[in-house]
């Protein structure tokens, strides 16, 4: 089973509780304005993945305590998810998704099973009005987490970064979680987004 | 959605990125090329730039798109909300530069490559000041370490 992917990482703290693999989806027809990662809307093909051979690689990442989906829309590729989660949740590893939509949206079959197998969701448009920074694992104070699972409760939250910041050897310089618009110009350029002067 | 947003692609050399414009399905006969920024027209406040697609091929009616080299690489100046050259189109760009920029350093000779390494290394660690410096600034407290040949910076906000 195939996976349409923007991008992974192996390990963040500022995704869901503990140290996580995050996985960003590509696709999302929900689009909020504001979206902090329109790059991930497009439905074209960008990075397949075999869904047994993530796991695999996720499941070699050591120190780990589970698997974030993000994006995009994960309920978008439920299917594919599913796939994923079950291996992993196998192995001991928790689930925590970020869907745009609302829990009683998530209706469909493979939904369902999706959110079987979530220990915790995070649900609900994205509000650029009702921005938050600090406010854990929420970009919006709207949306709303769901502990599906006896894994987790509310106090696992407390004390959990928002932002993390990733510096590779080339010098590309990414962040991650929740960040501070006064993070995003820690460095002289680009500024991103770019202003449309016209 | 949690962020992922890449601040920071540093595009330092010309040639690749021309190569990444071209693969992209830009003309390269189009495209302006000049050892000083020139003025992009449509822009307020005086824009200019070093690499200019001009607006007659990209489809816009008001702005010309351009690279401008600075410190930290090219910037690019477009629009967000282009319908082709736009976001997206821009991480693409950045995607097939790498691409370029990988081929090119290893056909690079050793001294080239090891100058090359050391300007980067220097990058490297004026981005990773610089996230210490504001983070600290904004009340956090900032746990370094290594994820890979990657540094990882997690951010948590000072609860005293």
């Amino acid at each position: 089973m195939l996976l349409n992917l923007a991008r992974t990482i192996p390990r963040s703290a500022a995704n869901g509780p503990g140290q996580r693999f995050v996985v960003w989806v590509q696709g999302c027809a929900i689009r909020c304005p504001g979206c902090w990662n329109p790059d991930t809307w497009d439905f074209e093909t960008r990075q397949l993945r075999d869904t047994a051979a993530l796991a695999d690689e996720i499941l070699d990442t050591s120190g780990i305590e589970g698997v974030t989906f993000t994006g995009g829309e994960p309920f978008h590729q439920a299917g594919a998810l599913v796939d994923v989660a079950s291996r992993v949740r196998a192995a001991g590893l928790s689930v925590f998704v970020f869907t745009g939509y609302e829990l009683d949206e998530l209706t469909r079959a493979d939904h369902r099973e999706l959110l079987a197998l979530t220990d915790v969701l995070v649900s609900g448009r994205y509000v650029q009005a009702l921005r938050a920074f600090d406010s854990e694992w929420r970009g919006s104070t709207n949306q709303r987490v769901h502990f599906l699972s006896a894994r987790y409760t509310e106090v696992s939250m407390a004390g959990s970064p928002s932002v993390e910041f990733h510096l590779a050897p080339d010098g590309q310089l990414a962040v991650t979680g929740f960040p501070l618009p006064q993070l995003l110009d820690v460095v002289p350029a680009p500024k991103w987004p770019p202003q449309n002067e016209q | 959605m949690s962020a992922y947003i890449t601040l920071a692609t540093p595009m330092v050399d010309e040639e690749c990125l021309i190569e990444a414009i071209v693969e992209l399905g830009f003309d390269r006969s189009a495209l302006v090329c000049s050892v000083t920024p020139i003025a992009l027209r449509g822009w307020q406040q005086g824009r200019s730039a070093h690499i200019v697609l001009p607006k007659e091929r990209t489809g816009d009616a008001f702005n010309d798109i351009g690279f401008l080299k600075g410190p930290a690489g090219y910037v690019a100046v477009l629009s967000d909300d282009h319908a082709v050259y736009g976001r997206t189109w821009l991480a693409k760009v950045g995607d097939r530069y790498k691409s370029y920029w990988n081929a090119k350093q290893a056909r690079l000779a050793e001294a080239d490559r090891l100058r090359i390494e050391e300007e980067r290394r220097r990058l490297v660690e004026a981005q990773r000041v610089a996230v210490h410096e504001r983070a600290k600034k904004l009340g956090y407290v900032v746990k370094e370490g290594r994820e890979g040949d990657k540094i990882r910076l997690v951010l948590v906000k000072r609860s005293y």
